[in-house]
């Protein structure tokens, strides 16, 4: 399935605060190893932080996206794209 | 000779006692006997080195080494869920310090109890600086207690040159010494309101750049010493240093390690 098919939720193991256009991400963890993660994200990753809420399809994202920022469709949804597969691979977001 | 042991050890205003004690935050009993037997271990973290804390019959339980190291953990502090009371378990060597915790136990021990809303240790160095707290943060190399010895012979107090705790107070952030040092062994139990905050690393002259918003949060947690296991917790930690770098003027600071490091950091 296209990834923009699939719908994400935010994963319950990640601590998250918006300050000002920007997001904290802070890993919950059991052990020792990537003490230092803690991830920062711009003001377009944290609006699709916020848009990841367990009902909302990825291409229903990228459509906000578009609406949202001065941005083509097709830009948009590279945009999500990367940042989707950057969230999955450290474990921010799971499938719903 | 053998330190005597205390019966209370009090750091940053959070006590905990080895007595009957009404006003600590924790009143623990000193138990010279191995630990009943774990029916179960549920990790919750494991430094892989020298701590590890998990779950046993309903407690928590912190020991004095890995889960999977060669080490042979020789004290166990079973604490309850609201972490108000606890039992210390002590085998084999005698405590390392005049408290009966020793290293690293007494170090976590604060840790948790901080993270129930009262601050955060943080890898710093604190300078009093005629009333003026200027708070120094680093972690190992980025000239913590070279700022110590720095200020210390220009007659300023040294709170300490490793181990900070922030606690709010009455709107305020207040920084106060810890008795874990570095480099430095000069330290100071007492605590002042933070003015300035620093994020330190050596350079080849002084400069100072401002930081703000998610950039000095993320600057914070990364010197912090934060419950990363526990979600209630460092949901709390991140909203501590979030207001913590909206109240307090945050910069990155290079120095040259010689005297006129101080006359920059006081007209900035």
């Amino acid at each position: 399935m296209d990834i923009l098919d699939k719908i994400y939720r935010r994963s319950e193991d990640m601590v998250f605060r918006k300050i000002g256009d920007e997001c904290i991400l802070v890993p919950i963890r059991q052990g020792a190893g990537d003490l230092e993660s803690i991830y920062t994200l711009n003001q377009t990753a944290a609006r699709i932080w916020e848009l990841l809420d367990g009902t909302t399809k990825g291409i229903e994202i990228r459509d906000k996206i578009t609406e949202e920022f001065d941005v083509t469709p097709k830009e948009a949804e590279e945009d999500l794209v990367h940042h989707l597969q950057e969230l999955a691979s450290i474990n921010a977001i799971v499938e719903a | 000779m053998q330190e005597e042991i205390v019966n209370s050890l009090e750091i940053a205003g959070i006590r905990v006692s080895w007595f009957l004690d009404p006003h600590a935050d924790a009143t623990l009993h000193i138990r010279n006997e191995p630990p009943p037997p774990f029916l179960q271990k549920e990790p919750v973290f494991d430094s892989e080195q020298t701590w590890a804390l998990f779950r046993s019959g309903g407690r928590l339980v912190l020991q004095n080494a890995g889960l999977h190291t060669d080490l042979k953990p020789g004290r166990f502090l079973f604490l309850a869920p609201d972490l108000q009371s606890g039992d210390l378990y002590v085998t084999g060597d005698s405590p390392q310090d005049v408290d009966p915790l020793g290293y690293p136990l007494n170090q976590v021990l604060w840790i948790l109890l901080l993270s129930q809303r009262r601050g955060l240790l943080f890898h710093a160095c604190g300078i009093d600086d005629d009333g003026k707290g200027c708070l120094f943060l680093g972690n190992s190399g980025h000239g913590k207690s070279t700022t110590a010895k720095l200020w210390f012979d220009q007659g300023m107090a040294v709170l300490n040159d490793d181990r900070i705790i922030v606690r709010e107070k009455d709107g305020e952030f207040w920084m106060y010494g810890t008795p874990w040092h570095g480099d430095f062994r000069e330290h100071s139990s007492y605590g002042l309101p933070v003015r300035k905050l620093f994020f330190l690393n050596h350079g080849e002259k002084n400069s100072a750049r401002s930081k703000s918003g998610a950039e000095a949060v993320s600057m914070l947690l990364a010197r912090s010493f934060s419950p990363f296991w526990d979600n209630q917790g460092m949901s709390f930690t991140v909203d501590f240093c979030r207001r913590v770098a909206a109240q307090i003027p945050c910069y990155e600071l290079t120095f040259v390690p010689d005297t006129g490091m101080i006359d920059f950091v006081r007209n900035i």
